[in-house]
């Protein structure tokens, strides 16, 4: 006779059915969470790790300051206008543009000569560092934009020409290290008020010199007293491109939030909390779906506290919980010269 | 026949209640054993963050190795005695860097750092051998090492990332012997623009080296005829930029006071370039290029280019040749004998008797000598950095002029060969290793003596005997000698660890500072501005103890910041309490959020780190820097 299923035996059953399934049921759930969690590291870890070649690949190219495409759009090119970074810089035509003192004849210029040989006198600084005035003498005897000797002018001229047509970040970067940022723009010793402490004026105004370190000591400065509460940046940001801006022309300087007896810029653009705001942003991912985690990077440089700072932050965002993940990395290698060079953006007499 | 055989109707039940809990076992064993592998997938994916981060660190660290920073701010470099000298850890190498915050990693108190188990006891052994643990920073620096608090000034940084926090970093492999950044009490090369007046320091360094002294610098006399100048100092530096624009009339003279002294000046250093030191007057110069007319001892005369160099193939360079090996003296005369010559060409200056054509003549005066000036300097400058008699030219400065010095870390057997030690007072027990260079250092002077941030040393401090004792074997200077790239290459170990968990992670002292970084050296002084960050983990340090202070109360280092303090006080401010806190003595917020936390896990419990990523680096010896 075949016997039934007892009652005892089926709800046994069905009770060790049940542990089976809420089992199985938990496995896979946690199995399902657990691809999920991997799966999210996994697209995070992809992502940072992506941001940061592609933070890499920008703090070495300067892409996102000047696309080196011939064809590019004009906006990303628009560091390329004079005064800013990525202006071509004809070398050749500088001895040319350079009238020569009245009634003298054109001197042989080695104003191109961009390698910077610091054995060659016409290196050498030639005022004084005493001050930035002609009191102890007038030292544009020796040197200077008006002097009669190419060799003699091309300090000046170097200056001149790197900060007018590049600005102030390019000038220090070309320049050699031991650089003073000084020279006489006449024949009587007088240095051009940009590279003066005459404190700020208009915030827009040229300005090298930071007026609070140098009170009552208006002298002569290397990069390491130029840069020591100031910062030079390099920027295609909107925020910095405004109608009068020269933004490469200008320092950055003092902190925004300090109650203390500093001057400070009016406008707080102008304050060294404004290097966040010159921050690049290019986007890698713009055809990315709403619910994608996203990625962005943000780079910055500037000069400050004596070096060149490339910066980069790469900011992996969860689109779920807003949860947000920043990596930084501070480098220093890269330089505008060379990103110039590879743009073929100085023209030497052979050549760009 | 057919058998039937039939199975007993009891023969077929279910199954039995043993065979279902063998069966659920293995179902149990199956489910745990794959849901055990699931975490194996997310330990991966976090070992691959943790290795993200931890080679972005390392990239960012060479790199800023690569770019160190050479500039050091606020803070004494040179000192009376060599083992008074705390800039002598200034960081110039990766270990250096990393234990001053310069890579934006903090040093991992050691009570911390003990607790922590490690493959092949690795952490053990590195801690055993003096090295330490360092942690990142809460906030990046993101304006830049040297500015490690903008987060609490503009608001502007996001705290690194919890797990990234949890990294640790250490340096296995052996430590370099670096390079000195300077001596301990002659930070040379000292560097004036030329030409420049006469410094106080010119006179001693004179002063200590004249021959009479067993020096080798001549003509002392004249020289200090020169200094003093009939009682006027006229071209010391203190003096000559007030003189410059004082034209009042000078009762002997009835000149101009500011033309009469420094004719006065300049026709003392023509006589001690010419007549003392015996520079040959350089006859092709026009002499209607000399100014004439003034009452001078002797005539003035031009000075004239260094010669061009010979090379003699057998006997190389010749040591003996002052052009080639321009003695000091003869530079620093031709440099004040310029910078006089110099003086007559500024818009203070009355102009001269003899009218525009004898301002002509002192313009045409003033432009050769500052070439001939510039000449001698650079010349001096290029050929001998182990020759400190004369002030190098800033106008053309170059990693030449830097001489390469080592501490002697090798005596040859006699007792304590190798170390100088301070006896008396405040300096005893103060030690240092004796120096040694790529070259002999001579015809050095006493140190200029900024021994102190807040009040240099005592004006006239003469420490030449010190600099002369301070000296080693030069035999042991192997800062130069052939190298295998193996034996600078060196392991950064990065690990994992969640040390923020421990209950006292924020209460635990901050990692002992060395004493030779502290503000105040063993001699009672200020050596370092009050703000530098002299202990990396300074920022974050508690003000107060954080277990008896009320949370509202308690402030962080960066938030009790005293803006418009006075920023400098004397070594005797230092009170107990003020000591503590700048020893971070209460601990610090070490995660950064300002608050003061404790986590869930008991001091006496141990953790284990989890091995992230090791990088071998080239450890280099002397400061460099590289960009391309």
């Amino acid at each position: 006779m075949r016997r039934a299923f007892t009652m005892l035996e089926l709800l046994i059953s069905v009770g060790i059915g049940a542990v089976v399934c809420i089992a199985a049921w938990g496995a896979l759930r946690v199995a399902t969470q657990t691809v999920s969690v991997v799966e999210k590291l996994s697209i995070e870890n992809h992502l940072m790790r992506e941001g940061v070649y592609a933070s890499l690949e920008q703090l070495d190219s300067w892409r996102c300051y000047d696309d080196p495409d011939p064809g590019a759009p004009a906006p990303a090119q628009r560091l390329r206008a004079p005064g800013h970074p990525f202006a071509r810089l004809e070398w050749t035509a500088l001895a040319t543009a350079d009238p020569p003192p009245v009634g003298q004849a054109a001197a042989p210029s080695s104003d191109h000569d961009l390698d910077l040989d610091v054995s060659d006198p016409k290196t050498w600084y030639r005022g004084t560092a005493i001050s930035n005035g002609p009191e102890y003498g007038n030292y544009a005897l020796h040197s200077g934009l008006a002097h009669a000797d190419a060799d003699r002018r091309w300090y000046a001229l170097m200056l001149r020409r790197l900060a007018d047509t590049l600005g102030y970040y390019a000038m220090v970067d070309y320049m050699p290290a031991g650089t003073l940022y000084s020279f006489y723009h006449d024949a009587a010793g007088h240095v051009p008020g940009e590279f003066f402490d005459v404190g700020y004026s208009a915030p827009q105004a040229r300005q090298l010199y930071n007026c609070n370190l140098g009170v009552g000591h208006d002298a002569p400065r290397d990069v390491h007293y130029l840069s020591m509460g100031s910062a030079y940046v390099v920027t295609n940001a909107d925020a910095y491109h405004q109608p009068g801006d020269d933004v490469h022309h200008q320092l950055l300087s003092q902190w925004n939030n300090i109650p203390s007896n500093y001057d400070q810029p009016a406008d707080a653009r102008w304050t060294l909390d404004g290097v966040y705001d010159t921050s690049q942003k290019p986007d890698l991912l713009p055809l990315r779906p709403s619910h994608w985690p996203a990625v962005a990077i943000e780079i910055r440089r500037f000069l400050m506290t004596n070096r060149q700072w490339a910066m980069a932050d790469i900011v992996v965002v969860s689109p779920l919980t807003g949860e947000r993940l920043r990596l930084h990395i501070d480098t220093h290698t890269t330089t505008l010269r060379g990103a110039r060079r590879a743009r073929g953006l100085d023209v030497l007499p052979g050549g760009p | 026949m057919i058998r039937h055989i039939t199975r007993p109707a009891t023969s077929r039940g279910g199954f039995t209640l043993f065979e279902v809990a063998i069966a659920l076992l293995i179902v149990a064993i199956a489910v745990l054993s794959v849901a055990l592998t699931f975490p194996i997938g997310i330990k991966a994916q976090r070992l691959a963050r943790f290795q993200i981060y931890a080679g972005t660190k390392m990239m960012e660290m060479v790199d800023t190795f690569a770019q160190a920073e050479h500039a050091y701010w606020m803070r004494s470099v040179e000192a009376r005695e060599p083992w008074q000298n705390p800039f002598m850890s200034t960081p110039v190498d990766f270990d250096q860097m990393m234990s001053d915050g310069g890579f934006g990693l903090l040093p991992l108190p050691d009570a911390i750092a003990r607790r922590i188990d490690s493959d092949d006891h690795e952490i053990a052994r590195l801690l055993d051998e003096g090295g330490r643990l360092y942690y990142p920073a809460p906030h990046p620096f993101t304006l830049g090492f040297d500015a490690r608090h903008p987060h609490a000034i503009s608001g502007r940084t996001e705290p690194v990332p919890v797990e990234a926090q949890t990294l640790v970093w250490g340096v296995t492999g052996f430590a370099q012997q670096n390079v000195l950044p300077s001596h301990p009490c002659l930070a040379w090369p000292y560097i004036a623009t030329y030409p420049s007046p006469i410094q106080e320091w010119d006179w001693f360094h004179w002063n200590e080296n004249r021959q009479a002294a067993g020096g080798e610098f001549p003509s002392f006399a004249a020289f200090d005829a020169l200094w003093e100048c009939d009682g006027t100092r006229a071209l010391s530096a203190a003096n000559f930029a007030n003189l410059i624009g004082d034209a009042s009339i000078d009762p002997v003279s009835g000149q101009p006071r500011n033309r009469a002294l420094i004719t006065r000046a300049m026709d003392l250093a023509q006589e001690l370039v010419f007549t003392h030191l015996a520079v040959p007057v350089d006859t092709t110069i026009p002499s209607g290029d000399i100014p004439v007319g003034r009452s001078v001892p002797i005539a003035p005369a031009a000075l004239p280019r260094p010669g061009e160099p010979t090379w003699d193939p057998v006997n190389g360079w010749d040591a003996s040749d002052p052009d080639l090996f321009p003695p000091p003296w003869r530079v620093a005369a031709i440099n004040w004998l310029a910078v006089a010559a110099q003086a007559f060409t500024s818009p203070a200056m009355p102009a001269p008797a003899g009218g525009p054509t004898d301002a002509a003549k002192e313009q045409r005066y003033a432009q050769l000598l500052h070439d001939r000036c510039l000449q001698w300097a650079t010349r001096y400058a290029a050929v001998d950095p182990y020759d400190w008699g004369a002030l190098r030219p800033l106008n053309h400065q170059h990693a030449w002029q830097h001489p390469l010095l080592q501490f002697d870390l090798f005596p040859d057997g006699a007792a304590n060969l190798g170390v100088l030690s301070g006896t008396a007072g405040d300096e005893a027990g103060d030690t240092t290793w004796r120096v040694v260079g790529g070259g002999a250092p001579r015809r050095y002077g006493p140190g200029r003596g900024h021994q102190g941030y807040h009040a240099p040393m005592l004006p006239g401090h003469i420490n030449q005997s010190a600099i002369r004792g301070s000296w080693g074997d030069q035999r042991h200077f192997n800062a130069t000698a052939r190298f295998a790239p193996a034996e600078r290459a060196r392991t950064a170990v990065c690990w994992s660890v969640d040390w923020r968990a421990y209950r006292d992670f924020e209460s635990q002292p901050a990692a002992p500072l060395a004493a030779k970084r502290y503000r105040i050296d063993s001699a009672g002084r200020q050596v370092a501005m009050k703000y530098l960050n002299i202990h990396p983990e300074f920022i974050q340090f508690w003000m107060d103890d954080p277990l008896a202070t009320p949370p509202a109360a308690l402030q962080t280092a960066v938030e009790a910041w005293d803006w418009t303090g006075d920023p400098n006080p004397d070594a005797d401010a230092e009170t107990t309490i003020y000591r503590a806190r700048r020893l971070g003595c209460f601990g610090a917020d070490r995660n950064g959020n300002s608050e003061f936390d404790q986590g869930p896990v008991p001091p006496t419990t141990r953790m284990r780190a989890v091995g992230v990523g090791r990088f071998v680096f080239y450890d280099r010896r002397t400061i460099a820097s590289l960009r391309f």
